[in-house]
């Protein structure tokens, strides 16, 4: 019931069912069986997901604490 | 099916529901007595916790749009409409904070700004840009919270088992009473709320679709084989082979770059307490958008798997009436209804509070653009705070009544007409506020030009060549529309929009507003 935790998100489920396909009897197994649209889809994902807001708002956060003049009232 | 526990089944969604709407009502009429002058009103006095705007934004670009249309047009048209349009939507919160956030923040006291062609009438200068955008943003208002009145509609009929115009009557006549009564402030607390119950019920609602499908691969695995290969899963045959051209469109340019000219969710930058904190709002509006939209998104396939393993759904389905539109309503009425009511009813609550939010930002938005953009700052500069308050009023009752009228004459089914709005906003708003942040060269007439091209050109292909047949003697529809123009209307909006500011403003004398020299400092002022 791990999944439940994280099967929100399109990305995650798939990984998921990918892994039980690879480690078990029961999943989707490797990417091989799907299309190049869903390759590009689980990418898209993933990226968008994990990495756009978190990687660039972190870096945005920093830069700002470095710059604390650039989030003054003009 | 089991008439009893139906009927149980829908008393319980309805008393969650009602419950909801009274602890609304009762919020909005709390907020009144706080509300005194135009910028209570409109942003909530600059002084809205980050977390609470992050949820309103991420809320109001989810709204009853995602968890009715997607989910809807999934079920209809393949699954592709989840990475064109959701997905690249959860990027276009960090993009803003990145490209516009901070200035929009930072410049909002000195120059009183409260809207989107505030902003772009203080960087380029002149009246022509703040009109052409008031129209944009008034033609944009209309089709987006039509989509969430006719949610509602949908849903408050499915419910009653009443037919759709006079549950739409019932829902607009119950959302103009929260908009009167509340308005920024309302909303931001509202939509807390909300947005966390969407949360809470998105992540529920997709345990039981990954319960009843048995896993993510076993689901898309049934649908192919059912629907006889791949073209309901794949961009590259869906959509009459245009699929991948609309994900152009709408990933590249309207969902992510788009979402900077969405006032209904940039706009509340304006409320941020300290202008430091915008990275948590960047971060809260693209995770909340990631765990809801796409949840939506998975109810839609998971439908779908339940209608090629069980022959009663489709049939079921299609019996409501409302095409595409009765997806979510069958899910959430019949199937929630009677396997899962308590959380039936407060997917349904948490996203009715969200189309009410959204609905009140969008006809607030709308009398502002008239009133405040247009009359007040362009052509009747004196008035005093209360004349505002009250013609905003008027105004917000005007925009009010058309979206009534097109809410139960709609020319769409939800999905489009929601992204026929989102386009319009982008194409008319999104390549100005990006330009006037990046580029130095902008000028006051490349602004007003581009501004101008924008919001004409996607209004006109929309409105002449994009609504369906039935709605325009010259319709296509959306896949007819992908074939003959290649990209969606708002996706021509905004490059021919980003075209004539560069091109106009290359050619042009360089005026430009005040805000501009405050942004580009390195540009010295004219005497």
């Amino acid at each position: 019931m791990f999944e439940l935790f994280l099967m929100n998100e399109y990305s995650t489920l798939i990984l998921i069912d990918m892994l039980r396909g690879v480690f078990g009897t029961y999943g989707w197994g490797l990417p091989a069986a799907w299309t190049g649209t869903w390759a590009i889809v689980y990418l898209e994902e993933f990226i968008l997901w994990w990495f756009v807001p978190i990687v660039s708002m972190l870096w945005w956060r920093a830069w700002i604490k470095k710059h604390p003049e650039l989030a003054e009232e003009i | 099916m089991d008439e009893a526990a139906f009927a149980t089944g829908k008393l319980i969604e309805g008393i969650i529901i009602v419950i909801w709407i009274a602890l609304i009502l009762g919020v909005g009429l709390w907020s009144r007595k706080r509300v005194k002058a135009s910028g209570d009103f409109m942003v909530g006095g600059r002084a809205i916790p980050v977390w609470m705007l992050g949820m309103w934004s991420a809320g109001a670009s989810v709204s009853a749009w995602a968890f009715f249309g997607l989910p809807g047009g999934i079920y209809a048209a393949g699954a592709w409409q989840h990475w064109a349009i959701c997905t690249p939507m959860i990027a276009g919160f960090p993009l803003t904070v990145i490209f516009l956030g901070r200035w929009m923040r930072i410049s909002a006291k000195k120059y009183n700004l409260m809207t989107m062609p505030d902003f772009l009438g203080e960087v380029y200068g002149g009246k022509l840009i703040r009109i052409f955008a008031a129209i944009g943003i008034v033609i944009a208002c209309i089709f987006y919270a039509t989509a969430q009145f006719k949610a509602i509609g949908v849903l408050i009929g499915t419910l009653l088992n009443i037919p759709y115009q006079p549950a739409a009557a019932l829902g607009i006549a119950i959302s103009a009473v929260y908009v009167l009564l509340g308005g920024f402030i309302a909303g931001a607390i509202i939509n807390s709320l909300n947005v966390s119950m969407m949360i809470i019920a998105s992540v529920l609602a997709v345990g039981l679709g990954y319960t009843w499908t048995g896993g993510y691969g076993k689901m898309l695995a049934t649908i192919s084989q059912a629907t006889g290969g791949t073209t309901w899963l794949n961009n590259d045959a869906a959509l009459g082979g245009m699929a991948w051209f609309f994900w152009i469109s709408w990933a590249l340019l309207l969902s992510s770059f788009g979402l900077v000219g969405q006032p209904a969710t940039v706009q509340k930058l304006y409320g941020i307490k300290k202008p430091s904190t915008l990275w948590l709002w960047g971060l809260m509006g693209g995770i909340i958008f990631g765990v809801t939209c796409p949840a939506y998104c998975y109810l839609g396939v998971v439908t779908k798997y339940l209608a090629v393993t069980d022959p009663t759904v489709a049939p079921a389905i299609t019996g409501l009436g409302l095409g595409a539109d009765g997806v979510i309503a069958w899910l959430t009425v019949y199937k929630l209804g009677v396997e899962a009511p308590i959380l039936g009813g407060l997917l349904i609550a948490g996203v009715i509070g969200a189309a009410w939010s959204t609905i009140d930002g969008f006809i607030m938005m709308g009398g502002a653009a008239i009133v405040r953009d247009i009359i007040n700052k362009c052509f009747r500069p004196n008035w005093t705070d209360k004349q505002l308050l009250r013609n905003l009023r008027i105004a917000m009752l005007v925009v009010g009544i058309i979206m009534a009228i097109e809410t139960l004459f709609p020319s769409e089914i939800i999905t489009w007409l929601a992204a026929i709005g989102w386009a319009q906003f982008a194409a008319t708003l999104a390549p100005a506020l990006l330009l006037a942040t990046t580029w130095k060269g902008v000028t006051k007439w490349g602004g007003a030009a581009g501004v101008g091209v924008g919001m004409a050109v996607c209004a006109f292909l929309t409105l002449v060549y994009r609504l369906p047949p039935t709605s325009s003697p010259w319709g296509l529809g959306t896949a007819g529309f992908m074939k003959t123009f290649y990209l969606d209307a708002g996706a021509w909006g905004m490059i021919l929009g980003f075209l004539t500011i560069i091109i106009v403003s290359l050619v042009t004398k360089k005026e430009r507003g005040p805000l501009y020299y405050d942004i580009h400092k390195d540009v010295p002022k004219p005497q």
